[in-house]
């Protein structure tokens, strides 16, 4: 801050002589904080440990022995966790702060050592024989608990990402996947069901006030899921694109409100970017497939992104406006 | 000089300070009010989101209308396309005046986005126009980065403009012989040692007070390159490379050692120094640096294999940030492990969340199991992770 400016303030009666001290004691009295350099550094040591760690046990399996590794494995997950509950402020439906810088990244090792715990000893064993969902499912049963339960965003996060690769292979039937058919129809379906149930996740986690402050990261990731997957559908359904452009404009409505709602520039150029490449791949498929196929097309198409681009800075110039006046 | 509304700015700057003090609880929400309406701001500045939209819609725009005109002209040949080039890019520029001067746009996106366009069609017309040598190019590049950063104060093209005069300098100066060559690196590290210490100089002072952020960019982009023109990995394989000294493997430069003793050096210098002049974006700079020291010693030297060196350097980092937080848990000499009120640079972004999904975004289980199993399948869920 800049003193001498506040003298010029203080001159011109706009703040009082106590502000003036105020302001002058905090620019003498700065501390200079290490906070995030600290946490980066320990979150480079976790990341660097665990990475190296686990090079080091995949390239020496032959002479530790599969159990040897697996216990060790358990044992930091065992003990990360045992930790994290012991130190743990106690719980409630409301955001719960970390009792110390560590918490974090300890929660998060086990989290981490816990799936690859999971993973090795269905790899090596076979646990869990054929049943593949068991082996995600049961990651994501115990990061969305841990989530909740040590309230941490990026373990909540992770949990998402386990529940959509534990719905990917659900919604597959084994037999189709051991034919290497792949079915997009179905991993679309699949896609919008579980965009669905994240945002509504969000919207209860908001309504009950039950860790409201995980909504966003449901919202964001059912938003982009959705999105994603109406586009990728409104390529791959070559007859029935039309409709899921309708789709499209459908979820971009939602988001239309959920932005103005939230007050979200955000989730406002979420919408713009995703609902203008579909409206972009309808219009330019219409041009050439039913107006033109020659240079004409080109024209046309040039003049459209012109006037189209044109009109949406219209819109986000009008909704900043608008967004900025709730 | 610089094209915004001057009067506009200053006042900019008092809101901007008086947020800052509000925020920390030095003078009351009611004193802080009475100020924004004292010294009001006309510009058109958008939310961060917003302006990234009308960034890329303006980008749009402005290349399909150059299609759209080249269309119409394609009959012309490569030289007068050039010149449409050229004359577009006067068009983008006089559309970027009138955005700034009638329409008030500041840092809004639209200006920013004119602005990258009208330096990218002239420069690429010129280049369609003459053949120019690489010097000629990085002197058109630094007159015209050094024009717009005087006059629209753009961050970026700051860095671009002190980058592509570092340029001219190496540029000119090998042709000069072979002790010319010899000395590269020394000559490069004098002057951008010198332009640090001139800007950082400079930093404060009343007339430049409209490019405090372009000068931090360079002063970080000066940092960088004083450890890149001394390090051995770049000193020995430009050279290598444009001296055509066919060094073979395991050979050295001759006085290499003195570009390995800059390469250990540098980056333990900033963070002293970081730490001594509680200097954040030196201490920062600094310790990214550790990180080039690790790869240029690793690329000569594989002294431990790569997974016992983050092992050990992994224990080393949580034992090293563990003591140093526990040490300042009170402060210290001026020293915290807390988080000051102060915002800087990038710590209002919840960054953390972001990173630890990304790191770890991609499934497990796929990778354990059988891939041949899998086939296509596997693709179904991490197909939807890889979306994020």
């Amino acid at each position: 801050m800049d003193t001498m400016l506040f003298e010029e303030l203080k001159a011109a009666g706009l703040i009082s002589a106590a502000s003036l001290e105020k302001t002058q004691f905090v620019q003498k009295n700065r501390l200079f904080s290490l906070h995030w350099e600290l946490r980066t550094m320990l979150y480079l040591g976790v990341l660097f440990l665990s990475g190296g760690l686990g090079i080091l046990v995949y390239k020496n399996i032959d002479t530790i022995g599969h159990t040897v590794i697996l216990i060790f494995i358990c044992l930091v997950w065992a003990g990360g966790f045992y930790y994290c509950s012991k130190k743990k402020l106690p719980f409630s439906f409301l955001k719960v702060a970390a009792p110390n810088s560590f918490f974090d990244y300890i929660l998060l090792l086990s989290c981490i050592s816990f799936i690859i715990f999971i993973g090795y000893w269905q790899y090596q064993y076979h646990v869990f024989g054929e049943k593949f969902g068991l082996v995600t499912f049961i990651p994501m049963l115990v990061l969305f608990i841990s989530a909740y339960f040590f309230d941490h965003l990026g373990v909540l996060s992770m949990a998402i990402t386990n529940l959509a690769t534990w719905a990917g292979i659900a919604v597959t039937p084994l037999q189709i996947l051991k034919a290497n058919v792949f079915n997009s129809e179905s991993i679309i379906f699949t896609g919008i069901a579980l965009g669905i149930t994240l945002i509504a996740l969000g919207y209860v986690a908001r309504l009950q006030n039950i860790k409201s402050h995980f909504e966003f990261t449901y919202t964001n990731f059912g938003m982009h899921l959705l999105f994603i997957v109406t586009l990728s559908a409104v390529f791959h359904f070559e007859k029935l694109y039309a409709i899921w452009f309708v789709v499209l404009a459908g979820i971009a409505f939602y988001f239309y409100k959920e932005a103005i709602r939230s007050k979200s520039f955000y989730i406002l150029l979420m919408l713009t970017l995703y609902g203008y490449i579909g409206l972009s791949y309808v219009i330019i498929n219409f041009i050439f497939s039913t107006l033109y196929s020659d240079i004409g097309g080109i024209y046309l198409s040039l003049l459209y992104f012109i006037i189209t681009s044109l009109g949406l800075i219209m819109f986000l110039i009008r909704m900043n406006k608008k967004l900025k006046a709730i | 000089m610089i094209a915004y509304n001057t009067k506009w700015l200053d006042n900019l700057i008092v809101q901007n300070e008086a947020n800052s003090a509000s925020k920390k609880g030095c003078i009351s929400k009611e004193e802080n009010a009475t100020i924004q309406q004292q010294y009001p701001v006309g510009f058109y500045m958008p939310n961060p989101f917003v302006r990234i939209g009308l960034f890329i819609l303006t980008v749009i725009i402005a290349f399909f209308s150059f299609g759209l005109i080249s269309m119409l002209f394609i009959s012309w040949g490569n030289e007068n396309l050039g010149f449409l080039s050229i004359f577009f890019g006067v068009i983008t520029y006089i559309m970027l005046e009138i955005m700034v001067r009638s329409k008030n746009h500041y840092k809004s996106g639209v200006d920013d986005a004119l602005m990258w366009m009208a330096a990218a069609f002239i420069i690429t017309g010129l280049n369609f126009i003459g053949n120019f040598k690489s010097v000629n190019n990085a002197i058109i590049v630094f007159i015209i980065a050094f024009y717009f950063t005087v006059r629209f104060a753009n961050t970026i093209i700051a860095a671009v403009a002190f980058l592509s005069l570092l340029a001219i300098v190496f540029l000119s100066y090998i042709k000069l012989g072979p002790v010319a060559k010899a000395t590269t690196p020394f000559l490069l590290m004098l002057i951008t040692g010198m332009l640090y210490f001139y800007l950082k100089k400079k930093l404060g002072m009343k007339q430049l007070k409209y490019y405090p952020d372009c000068f931090i960019i360079i002063i970080i982009a000066a940092l960088v390159c004083f450890f890149l023109e001394g390090n051995y990995y770049v000193v020995r394989e430009t050279s290598n490379k444009m001296f055509n000294l066919n060094l073979k493997e395991g050979e050295s430069i001759p006085y290499g050692w003195i570009f390995w003793f800059l390469t250990f050096f540098i980056p333990i210098l900033y963070i002293f120094q970081g730490l001594k002049a509680k200097d954040k974006i030196v201490l920062r700079i600094g310790a990214l640096l550790i990180a080039g020291i690790v790869f240029t010693f690793r690329f000569y030297y594989h002294v431990v294999s790569t997974e016992i060196a983050m092992s050990i350097g992994g224990i080393i980092l949580i034992i090293l940030a563990y003591s140093l937080t526990k040490y300042l848990a009170l402060p210290k000499n001026g020293f915290t492990a807390q988080l000051s009120s102060d915002k800087h640079f990038m710590d209002s972004f919840n960054i953390e969340a972001i990173v630890i999904a990304e790191t770890y975004a991609a499934p497990p289980v796929a990778l354990t199991q059988d891939n041949t199993l899998f086939g296509g399948g596997s693709g179904g869920g991490g197909g939807a992770s890889g979306n994020y």
